[in-house]
């Protein structure tokens, strides 16, 4: 039963985000910058908190709390240990590069600023098609994964259907009217509730269960395995040299970070951004690792994927009901935040770059269309969510490899002045091929050399670009010149 | 120094972060010192530490080699009108 109380603070929260929803929409003005880039004016603060609060999803303290369960602490390293620095730093080998071209040349996403680059309409149109196809599985899941966790915090209570609906509506309430206003500003707020509940929850959980010290004693007493990353199977060495492929340096490639990075006022904005977001993911991170394995001797004996549930349960079985519900604010606030910036970025991506391939959208229309799609891609992420189709959930299984290997196009095309719209094709044709042959079983395991797909893919799309690039014409001077002219000028 | 001498220590660091991330004859410290200062697990200790390296290396790389466009680079910049046409 909710107290008055835990009451009060749902409430609270949800009017928190329909109130800034309301603010947003009031200045976001009917125009293709304004509604999907805020006019590229946003300060520090708000690109470090809409760049964190998209990054962070329910698996952080879901799946990877259950993991850390599993494993001990080795999790903190496999899992975020090499993106605590990539990730910052990708915004700088990739997001400032493009940010200057976006700058100068207006580009608003991952299309425009390859396809331009290249000039290619072959190379955007890739882009836009493996974007979308990793990115709406993977927003399916997020709300799989949100609605799951909503429907077990109230323990049934709020049924999963009704929790797909509540996570999706209350999204749409405020990004329909503010676009990309309404996402960050509600990032803002959002990141900050989490951050600070996400710490409460683990000092009260620590208090609890009789202190730090105390925990780790019994940790190191009755399961030392926990502290000892050689002993645990998952972590072997060639999984961890290989996840170093996979989900940290895929950050830079999902649209919505990228878009947000382009939305910055200045570089400044995105230097700080940079130098404090190895902070935050330790942070974030380090909580939800100490509550997963202090849950492996808390709560013991939770098996597969029982061992996902450990924070919720952790709260339920060791604090106060309302601490459930903040529990339960930590989760909506967390997922959120990532699916309504993936749920914006494809209407943008749609609406910027599949709509003109049939007609031509002025300012206002993009507007118009933008939201229609918005709510297109919210029902069928609602559908896709009740039906949990297979297909679905195989490629959401791979998306951050996917994202991964479209990384060396990204590379070569800001740095590489001999890279060719033909070797950008073929590496991003080939190594999304190999993945899906490796993923779904067509090719035998032993053909990955014992690594995770991920690091072939990634060498096949690293040769593909050279090779390709290097038998076939050069780019044209003038072409060139119009990427690399302006770098010259910064870079110096 | 020229962006390329900068550019090419920026790459080191990066190898060098890399390397101490897959830093894999240090996980017998788990075991030898697996509580330090009694209460601290060696293996969440160390990427304490290695965030705390990754904000100085990043820093570093900031300070190095990450220029703000200049006054006249700025200037060239269409405004927003501009973009929307």
């Amino acid at each position: 039963m909710i107290s008055p109380l835990g009451l009060g603070i749902l409430v609270l929260y949800v009017c928190t985000l329909i109130v800034i929803g309301i603010f947003g929409a009031r200045i976001t003005r009917k125009t293709r910058e304004d509604y999907f880039l805020a006019s590229r004016g946003l300060g520090s603060i708000a690109v470090f908190m809409t760049l964190f609060a998209s990054n962070i999803t329910a698996f952080t303290i879901i799946g990877h709390a259950g993991f850390s369960y599993q494993v001990g602490y080795g999790a903190y390293g496999y899992v975020i240990g090499w993106s605590i620095f990539i990730t910052p730093f990708t915004y700088y080998l990739i997001g400032y590069r493009s940010w200057l071209l976006g700058k100068r040349y207006g580009y608003a996403t991952q299309p425009q600023v390859f396809g331009g680059i290249f000039k290619s309409k072959m190379v955007a149109l890739l882009f836009l098609i493996l974007l979308l196809y990793y990115t709406l599985p993977y927003l399916v899941v997020s709300v799989i994964g949100g609605s799951l966790a909503l429907s077990t915090v109230t323990e049934g209570l709020v049924s999963y259907p009704l929790s797909a609906v509540i996570i999706i509506g209350i999204s749409l309430v405020y990004t329909i009217p503010a676009g990309m206003r309404g996402t960050v500003w509600t990032d803002i707020f959002q990141g900050t509730v989490f951050m600070i509940v996400a710490l409460l929850i683990l000092v009260a959980v620590a208090r609890a269960l009789g202190g730090f010290s105390s925990i780790t004693e019994q940790i190191a007493r009755s399961n030392p395995a926990m502290l000892q990353r050689s002993l645990s199977a998952e972590i072997a060495p060639i999984n961890w040299f290989s996840f170093s492929f996979t989900n940290s340096i895929a950050v830079i490639v999902f649209p919505q970070m990228f878009t947000r990075i382009l939305a910055a006022r200045s570089s400044r904005n995105l230097k700080r951004v940079s130098l404090y977001y190895p902070l935050a993911l330790a942070f974030i991170f380090g909580i939800s690792t100490l509550l997963g394995v202090w849950g492996s001797v808390a709560v013991p004996g939770l098996a597969g994927k029982e061992a996902d549930n450990i924070v919720p349960l952790l709260i339920k079985e060791f604090l106060t009901p309302t601490w459930t519900i903040l529990g339960l604010v930590v989760i909506l606030a967390i997922v959120k935040s990532s699916i309504d910036s993936q749920l914006l970025t494809v209407a943008h991506l749609v609406t910027d770059d599949l709509l003109p391939w049939f007609r031509r959208v002025s300012s206002q229309q993009a507007v118009l269309w933008g939201r229609i799609l918005l709510v297109v891609f919210a029902a069928a992420a609602y559908y896709g969510a009740l039906i949990r189709p297979a297909a679905i959930l195989n490629i959401a299984a791979f998306a951050f490899s996917g994202f991964s290997v479209m990384l060396p196009v990204m590379i070569g095309a800001l740095y590489w002045k001999r890279a060719n719209k033909y070797g950008a094709c073929a590496a991003l044709i080939l190594p999304a091929v190999m993945l899906h042959l490796w993923y779904l079983g067509v090719l035998p395991g032993w053909t990955t050399f014992g690594f995770m797909p991920v690091f072939p893919a990634f060498l096949i799309a690293v040769l593909a670009l050279v090779v390709i690039s290097l038998l076939t014409p050069d780019p044209s001077g003038e072409q060139k010149a119009k990427t690399f002219d302006l770098f010259e000028e910064v870079f110096r | 120094m020229t962006f390329k001498i900068k550019f090419a220590l920026v790459l080191l660091i990066v190898a060098l972060m890399f390397v101490l991330h897959n830093s894999f004859w240090l996980w017998e410290l788990d075991d030898r010192i697996s509580l330090l200062f009694g209460f601290m697990p060696f293996a969440f200790f160390y990427y304490v530490g290695y965030a705390l390296l990754a904000f100085g290396a990043m820093r570093l790389i900031i300070n190095m080699a990450w220029p703000d466009p200049s006054d006249k680079v700025l200037a060239s910049f269409p405004g927003e009108e501009t973009v929307e046409k």
